[in-house]
Formats: C-alpha cells, sequence, structure tokens
C-alpha cells in the first residue's frame, strides 16, 4: 500500500516536474520578457514624454497633415514653376506641354539625336567651338548614340546647356563669340556639376543684353546658376575685326553658367557622370 | 501534520498485552489494546527466562494479524530483566566532564570486567549530596540477542527493545511524578514487578509470582478473601524482601503511595488487603495524567487500558525519547531494522513527491495567470498613450518641414538668379543720367551666399572734388553698399574708380 501510494507519487511528480521543464519553464521566460517590455515601454513613455510632452489629439495631427499637404502641393508648384514643368534633364528636350515625358526614353532619344545632329551648324558661330572640343557625340550614319545612360545624361546635359547659349548668341546680333566650353567642378559637397564657359565680345548694352538672355526665364533649358561673371573693356588696340563689325566700343564678356540639377538629377548627382 | 503513533508490547507475565498509543502534543492518547493470555489457567507463577515464554506466539496471532496495518508503526518490546543488572554509580565529583570519563571505570567495575559481553545504558548525571552520579541498566548480549532473535521468529516486528520494569518506571514518572518513594506495583499472571521510583533514581526487581491463581473477577467463590489475602501476604513479603536487597537494612523510608498496575489492579480485594498489610495508600489508576484513551472506548476498558503499566511505559519511550537532562536509561537497547525505517519513512517521502508536484502544477498555474496579467498590462501601458499620433504629427511636421525648405531653396535660387540677372541693366541704367560721369570700364560679379559681391572700375574724364565719394553714394543709392574703393588717376589724365560692393537683393521670387 505505502509502496503503490509512493509509485503513484512518484509518477505525480515526474508528471509535474515535466510539465515544469515543457511548460511552466518557458512561462517563466516569457513573463520575464513582459516584465522587462514592460519596464522599457514605460521607460520610453517616460523618455518620448520628457522629450516631446504630450502627444497630440487627433485634431492637431490631421491639422498637421493638412499643412504637410498644403506644402507638398506648394513644393510641386514651386518644382514645375522653378524647372519649367520638367521632372528630369530629358524633359527639356520636348516641349513644355509635353512634361514631364510619360512615353519613356524613345522619343527623347529621337530628339536628343536630332539636337546633336543640329548643333554642329549651330555652333561655327564660335570660333574655335566644334562638338568634340564640347564632349558632343554626334550620331553619324555608322552608329548612334550611346546606349549607356550615363553618357545618354551627359550628352542630355550638355546639349540642352548648349542650346539655350547659342540661342542668346543668335538672339543678340553685335555679339561676337569667341570661346564656349564645359566643365566639370567638383565642388567641396563631393557631386559634379557641368559649368558652361561662354567667352566673346559685344558693344556694353549688347553684352548686357546678352547675358540677361542666357541667364532670362527660358523652357528649353534647365534653371541657370550664376558663377561668375566679367565685363571688361577692350582697348582700342586690341579691337582688330570687331572694329569692322561693331558699331560701338566693343567690351570683353566672360560668363560662366551652371545649371540646377532636375529630378533623378538632383539624386544621382553624387554618382558623378563621364567628363 | 503527520501522525506519530507506536505500539507498545509486552509479552511476558502470561500474557500478551499490547496498547497502541498516538502523540498528540503533549499528551498521548491509547487507540487500541490487545490483552491475551496465554499461560495455564491457575498457574500463578512463571520460570524467570531470557526466552519468550510457552505459548506466546499463538497469543501474538490477534495482533499479527488484526493488527498488521499499524505495526509499521514503531513497536517497542518488553525485554524481561532476568539476568540483567542495574544499579546507580556514585561518584566522588562536581566537574562533568571528568565524572563522564570516570563512568566507564566505574562500569568496568559495577559489570565485572568486560564491557563487551553487555548491553549498557547508562541514565544522565544527576547531582548528588557527596557529588555526582548515574544509573546504568546492563543485559547480557546474548540474552538479548536470544529474546530478539524469539520475537523476530515468531513475526513481531521489533524497532525498540527496553526492560520491562525501566519501561514501567517511564510511566510512573511521567504519570505521578511525586517527591517521595512509591512503589508501582504490577501484579501480573505469573509474575510481578517491583519497581521503587523516587525523583533521583529507579530500583526494580522482578518476582515469578502472580495472580493467575486467581479467579477472574465474575467467576470468584462466595468468601474469596482468604485467597486475595494470602496473595497480598506473599506481595507484601516480596517487597520487603526486595526493599531490603535493594535499599539496605537500615533504610527507613516511608511509601508514599503504591500503585497497584496489571491483572491484580482489577481486582479492588487484592487492593485493599495490601493497603492494609502495607499500611498505605494503594491507588489504581483510574485517569491519566498525560494519557487518556479514545473515546469509543468504555469506561471499564479505559482504566483497563491505564492498568497496562508496561506496555504504556514502553509507547511513551517510542514517542518521547528523553532529551537533555531527563531520564535515559530507558533508553532502547537495540536499533529499528533499516527496511522498518525506510518503510516509515515512505509517507514522508510520498507526501514530500505530492507536495512538490502539486507545488509544481500550482506554480504553472500562477505563473499562467500572472503571464497573462502581465501581458495585458503590458497592452494597456502601451495603448495608455498615443504615440503613434505623435510619430504621425512628427512626420507630418518633417515632410512640412522638409518641403518647405525645398519651397525657400527654389524661392532663393529664382530671386537671386533674377537679382543677378538684372544687375548689370540696373548698373547701367543708374550711369546714364548725365550728372553721374563716369563710365563703367570693368565688372566681375561674383555670387555669393547671402548676396553677391561685385568689383566694379569706372573712368570719369573731369573729376570732380571728391568724385569717388560721390561716385560711391550714388552707387549706394541704387541698391549696393561699397565695401572698398580706392581712385587713381590714369596717364590720359582721367580718373580711373575702383569699387568693391556688395549687392543687395532686390525685387522677390517669380
Amino acid at each position: 500500500m505505502r509502496f503503490a501510494a509512493l509509485a503513484l507519487a512518484l509518477a505525480a511528480f515526474v508528471f509535474a516536474f515535466q510539465d515544469f521543464v515543457q511548460r511552466t519553464w518557458s512561462l517563466l521566460g516569457r513573463d520575464r520578457a513582459a516584465l522587462a517590455e514592460h519596464a522599457r515601454v514605460v521607460d520610453d513613455h517616460l523618455a518620448r514624454g520628457e522629450a516631446r510632452g504630450a502627444p497630440p489629439s487627433v485634431q492637431e495631427v490631421a491639422h498637421a497633415r493638412e499643412l504637410a499637404r498644403a506644402w507638398r502641393q506648394e513644393r510641386i508648384e514651386h518644382e514645375r514653376t522653378f524647372f519649367a514643368g520638367a521632372a528630369r534633364a530629358s524633359d527639356y528636350l520636348l516641349p513644355p506641354h509635353r512634361r514631364p515625358a510619360v512615353d519613356g526614353l524613345a522619343e527623347q532619344r529621337t530628339a536628343l539625336e536630332q539636337q546633336l545632329l543640329a548643333l554642329p551648324a549651330e555652333l561655327k558661330a564660335f570660333a574655335g567651338a566644334s562638338p568634340e572640343r564640347l564632349g558632343l557625340e554626334v550620331p553619324s550614319l555608322s552608329g548612334g548614340i550611346s546606349e549607356d545612360e550615363r553618357r545618354v545624361a551627359d550628352q542630355v546635359a550638355r546639349s540642352t546647356a548648349l542650346v539655350r547659349v547659342l540661342a542668346a548668341a543668335h538672339a543678340v546680333p553685335n555679339f561676337v563669340a569667341r570661346d564656349l566650353a564645359f566643365e566639370r567642378v567638383d565642388p567641396a559637397s563631393g557631386s559634379e556639376r557641368l559649368l558652361l564657359k561662354v567667352g566673346g565680345e559685344a558693344p556694353l548694352a549688347d553684352a548686357v543684353q546678352f547675358y540677361e538672355v542666357v541667364l532670362g526665364d527660358a523652357a528649353d533649358a534647365p534653371p541657370r546658376r550664376l558663377e561668375s561673371f566679367s565685363l571688361r573693356r577692350v582697348p582700342a588696340n586690341e579691337w582688330g575685326g570687331a572694329a569692322r563689325r561693331l558699331p560701338s566700343p566693343p567690351v570683353r564678356i566672360e560668363l560662366r553658367v551652371g545649371f540646377e540639377p532636375v529630378g533623378d538629377e538632383r539624386r544621382a548627382a553624387k554618382k558623378g557622370v563621364p567628363k | 501534520m503527520l501522525r506519530r503513533a507506536a505500539w507498545g508490547v509486552d509479552l511476558t507475565g502470561g500474557a500478551v498485552q499490547a496498547v497502541h498509543v498516538e502523540r498528540r502534543g503533549d499528551r498521548f492518547r491509547v487507540v487500541d489494546v490487545v490483552e491475551q493470555p496465554y499461560s495455564t489457567p491457575g498457574d500463578a507463577s512463571e520460570t524467570l527466562l531470557s526466552h519468550l515464554p510457552a505459548g506466546c506466539d499463538r497469543a501474538l496471532q490477534e495482533l499479527l494479524q488484526r493488527r498488521a496495518a499499524t505495526l509499521a508503526d514503531p513497536v517497542f518490546v518488553a525485554l524481561p530483566a532476568f539476568g540483567a543488572r542495574h544499579g546507580f554509580i556514585e561518584l566522588q565529583l562536581s566537574d562533568p566532564a571528568k565524572a563522564e570519563a570516570l563512568l566507564d571505570f566505574e562500569l568496568h567495575q559495577a559489570l565485572g570486567g568486560d564491557l563487551s559481553q553487555w548491553a549498557v545504558r547508562v541514565g544522565s548525571l544527576r547531582r548528588r549530596a557527596d557529588g555526582l552520579g548515574a544509573p546504568f541498566f546492563a543485559q547480557r548480549r546474548d540474552l538479548l540477542a536470544s529474546f530478539l532473535n524469539d520475537v523476530r521468529r515468531v513475526g513481531l516486528p521489533v524497532d525498540g527493545l527496553i526492560p520491562g520494569p525501566v519501561a514501567l518506571a517511564r510511566y510512573a514518572r511521567s504519570e505521578w511524578p511525586d517527591p517521595g518513594l512509591q512503589l508501582v506495583l504490577e501484579v501480573k499472571r505469573t509474575r510481578t514487578d517491583y519497581v521503587y521510583v523516587t525523583p533521583e533514581r529507579t530500583r526494580f526487581r522482578s518476582s515469578p509470582l502472580g495472580c493467575g491463581g486467581l479467579k477472574e473477577p465474575e467467576f470468584l467463590p462466595r468468601s474469596p478473601q482468604r485467597d486475595f489475602d494470602e496473595l497480598a501476604g506473599r506481595l507484601v513479603h516480596e517487597h520487603h524482601a526486595a526493599r531490603k536487597a535493594l535499599f539496605g537494612d537500615k533504610d527507613g523510608t516511608a511509601l508514599s503511595r503504591v500503585h497497584l498496575l496489571g491483572d491484580g489492579a482489577r481486582h479492588p480485594e487484592l487492593k485493599a488487603a495490601l493497603a492494609e498489610l502495607l499500611r498505605t495508600e494503594v491507588v489504581v489508576p483510574h485517569l491519566g495524567r498525560t494519557v487518556d484513551v479514545a473515546p469509543s472506548r468504555t469506561g471499564a476498558h479505559a482504566s483497563r487500558a491505564l492498568e497496562l503499566g508496561t506496555p504504556l511505559g514502553l509507547a511513551l519511550a517510542a514517542l518521547d525519547p528523553p532529551r537533555g537532562d531527563s531520564w535515559d536509561e530507558d533508553a532502547s537497547l537495540v536499533k529499528p531494522p533499516a527496511d522498518r525505517r525506510l518503510l516509515r519513512g515512505l509517507p514522508a517521502l510520498t507526501t514530500a513527491l505530492l507536495i512538490v508536484a502539486f507545488g509544481l502544477l500550482a506554480l504553472r498555474w500562477l505563473v499562467a495567470r500572472d503571464v497573462e496579467s502581465d501581458e495585458k498590462e503590458l497592452a494597456r501601458v502601451r495603448a495608455a498613450v498615443a504615440w503613434g499620433a505623435a510619430d504621425d504629427w512628427e512626420e507630418a511636421r518633417a515632410a512640412a518641414t522638409a518641403d518647405a525648405q525645398r519651397v525657400a531653396e527654389l524661392e532663393g535660387k529664382a530671386a537671386a538668379l533674377r537679382n543677378q540677372m538684372s544687375f548689370p541693366g540696373r548698373l547701367l541704367e543708374s550711369l546714364r543720367p548725365p550728372d553721374v560721369g563716369a563710365r563703367l570700364v570693368s565688372l566681375l560679379l561674383t555670387p555669393g551666399e547671402g548676396q553677391d559681391e561685385a568689383e566694379l572700375e569706372f573712368e570719369i574724364d573731369q573729376p570732380q572734388t571728391k568724385a569717388l565719394e560721390r561716385l560711391a553714394a550714388h552707387l549706394e543709392a541704387t541698391g549696393l553698399s561699397v565695401v572698398s574703393s580706392e581712385g587713381q588717376r590714369t596717364e590720359s589724365g582721367a580718373f580711373l574708380a575702383k569699387l568693391k560692393v556688395a549687392i543687395h537683393r532686390v525685387g522677390s521670387a517669380p
């Protein structure tokens, strides 16, 4: 009888111990974890409360979201105005009413090819400027423009930059182009920027007009940024051939213009593009 | 609470007498009594031997068969005092430590040399007028082993073995702790134990004369007084002989009381005859001081149980072992067998296992409840403060701030570009009035963070006094701040003014 009771007690003990190992032990772990998490949440609440104060009400959150939406609309509107509706640099190859382009790059590549084909003739006005020196890859019968997206983006940036300057040069009748070149600068921020350097001679009033046309509102190029502008009277002994072409004493100008990064170009600016 | 109980069994004196006693705090309760005579009717004496009397094994059957379940409790058996020696070792010392060392030597003297043949129990040291003293009891080991084998052979388990008179003295000291000399007279069927109890020590003697010759009270003849007087006279005679042997001729201590126990206590005539012959109060116990009887038993049974002095003393010794400074010559001469100890330990082990098992299961229940409570509290604490709203608010604020910064950046750029674009035209316009008289010959425009800077050179053909200051004042009136200026004459006689200016932003965003 006593041994039977002992056997039953032993069985009960084994069952209880097995239950303890399999279930109670994990429950104890859960309990410890819950207590630790509870302490962490309380500390977090205290820290947040100390740092931020009381949380806002639902109405305050809704009001903040409304303001954020208004600011977002404001930013979108400003960007649309500032970038003339372009979302990326290649959009400047298209007319403003078709921006931003939604039909892929095929049409833009076609527009880029046409522009690259047209630029060599336009560049004749600038002495010494050639597509090769300006880094332009003019399509030919043996080959089109590169497939490399980075090279295409570089060609887009260079061609759209040139369009504005060439338009200004044609718009000012007494402007004598002397120099045209691109240069890459690597400011302290780490992002490479493409600069266009323009030199030439013109009467003072025409020089100022040329300067204003290059920097002025235009939908065919990204927003410009003045890097430097110099204007200096040309001594009479240096007038040369200009004396015959210009109606009044010329000044020599040198204009360095940068272009604001547009859309994806802003985010990709740090990666750099081939020179 | 665990129940503590024990059996006290006396196999001598012509009957098996056993009591089952429970301990309840400081008191004891007799829960069962077994009394089974085995001596031949009319037989009033026995041979004092160290082994079981004949017929005892048959009388034990009732105890062994009908009480087998309770025999797991400790069973203490009375050892016949035949061949035993007892006495009191007196030491002329007052230092207990030295007395302890001398006790062994004195025992050698008392027991005749070789102690290995004796099983000895020595009582605690107690102070006397002339020093220290300790009682002792010794039994020859061969007789002890012989009796033990006999008892175990008939199937009765033995957990303790105490001399019968010593157990009787144990009972007497528990029940009648009165001062003076008391005689505990246990008259059995075939023998009588004379136990003289004083607060200091115990002396005893057994005689092979009992009351077995008397008829049972219900079968007594019409004039039985002569039988009682005769038995009482023989008992008193034996008492005087024992007292003379134990106390000496010159001892004059008066008996304060005589306690009549055993089968003889059933005969009031014997009690009266003893009182008359001893000229002392003779009492038969009816109500125990520390011992009572289970209520289910009748009054006759209750008083009868209290008359079984030796079994009760054995049970008390088993349930209340001597501690500290108490008498301990009544300690058991044998140890309980290992299997019996193990068997008695099983309930405690079973109980412990059950308690642990129950505790583990209860722990799971408690922990599960605690986990549920903690997790609910955690969820409540998490939901109590709507930091999600704060995050949404922060997100909206960050987005609005970023958008506002972008708008400000674009507005700033547009305004700066517009300002830079219009500056040369404005400058030329400001030089147009004829009173200015200055001609721009050089311009270097450099954009800055907050404002643009320009280096200007003017040529003045007919310079007046303070022409440079006047030119600077004129330019500042058009929205420029002159940072520095200097002038010099050229070879042609004209005045060349060089100014470094800061251009104020004018206009607003497109």
